[in-house]
């Protein structure tokens, strides 16, 4: 998809960057990507995307604006209180971004829209903190085959990993169950949960454009209070309930 | 021989230490582990850690950079340390 005059000039200094060069925004460009929940985590990473030249942002998440949303969900304001918090993320990316398209939806994933929300993309940011969302969100994009960028965080660390159907270890396969006792509301500071979220942008845009190292069979562990990366190498379960029979390529047959 | 167990997430918050020591025999599992860890730990940690005197399934065990199947025996070493990794979400 060939860039404006406008976005040419809007996108010169990452266009800079060897690896994404013009054909990596054009690649940008045309690309979708869906995000579920934009909150501490997804709102950071939709406005990475938007500032980015991301073509069209699917953005789901329920609810009005609350003030403990405000220390972390950076694209709700003061003035936003009591009111939809997709509308805000809405305008907020469009002011930043004018030309992005988004799809803003008032739900956060359940049964009912979960493969039609992941259909329109071409890539899946997990940001939800309810684990129910988050594998049915993984167990839609394995049916799918659509690559999905999971991160999370609890107080002073994060983690991230990119699932690609078939060949990575998949959501069920590094929580086979939903953990007893979480909580959705947990302790975070939203440096942490923006950090997580620009790498997690991070990937997403190196997937889309097609360079760099991706977070393939890795899982990254982030600790804000050494800061210190790790990267920890993970498995596919050879039981995984959602991912076992898959082999790279092959998107599964719907079983409901 | 002596392993040290590193708690990650939400099982650091739950801990009244970040890492402790256990001692087990010499080719013990990452399961073998648990009945050390239950001696120690606050009830909220072993529901967050252990089911039927195993680690739980959701929870990562990480050797050496790696995550292993916390079943299988011979991979730990004397003065290794484990680190073990609840599940942490979005939001």
């Amino acid at each position: 998809m060939e860039l404006t005059g406008e976005e040419r000039a809007i996108y010169e200094w990452q266009i800079w960057v060897d690896e994404l060069g013009p054909s990596g925004q054009e690649r940008l460009k045309a690309s979708t990507a869906l995000v579920t929940r934009v909150g501490g985590l997804g709102g950071p990473l939709a406005q990475s995307l938007a500032a980015a030249g991301i073509g069209k942002l699917i953005l789901a998440h329920a609810g009005n604006t609350k003030p403990s949303d405000l220390n972390r969900q950076i694209l709700q304001t003061h003035g936003q209180l009591g009111k939809s918090r997709i509308e805000s993320c809405q305008r907020r990316l469009l002011d930043l971004n004018p030309r992005l398209e988004v799809e803003a939806v008032p739900e956060n994933v359940h049964e009912g829209n979960a493969a039609e929300l992941v259909s329109g993309a071409d890539i899946v940011f997990d940001c939800a903190p309810l684990f129910e969302e988050r594998l049915l969100l993984n167990r839609e994009c394995v049916h799918q085959n659509k690559p999905l960028i999971d991160a999370a965080m609890f107080e002073l660390e994060g983690q991230l990993t990119t699932i690609i159907p078939g060949q990575t270890p998949c959501l069920a396969c590094l929580y086979p169950e939903i953990p007893p006792g979480w909580k959705r509301e947990f302790p975070v500071i939203g440096a942490v949960s923006a950090t997580v979220a620009n790498l997690a942008a991070l990937e997403g845009i190196k997937l889309l454009a097609g360079f760099g190292e991706l977070l393939t069979s890795k899982l990254l562990v982030y600790d804000a209070r050494s800061m210190t990366f790790r990267k920890i190498a993970i498995h596919r379960r050879v039981d995984c309930a959602v991912c076992s029979t898959l082999t790279p390529g092959t998107p599964t047959e719907k079983d409901d | 021989m002596k392993i040290t167990v590193q708690f990650l997430g939400q099982a650091r918050q739950l801990a009244e230490s970040d890492r402790v020591t256990v001692e087990v025999p010499e080719g013990a599992s990452v399961d073998a582990l648990v009945p050390g860890l239950t001696a120690e730990a606050s009830e909220r940690l072993l529901t967050v850690l252990v089911e039927d005197q195993k680690l739980r399934r959701s929870v990562i065990a990480i050797l050496n950079d790696e995550a292993i199947d916390p079943s299988d025996q011979d991979l730990l070493q004397d003065g290794d340390e484990l680190s073990l990794l609840p599940p942490m979400s979005g939001g």
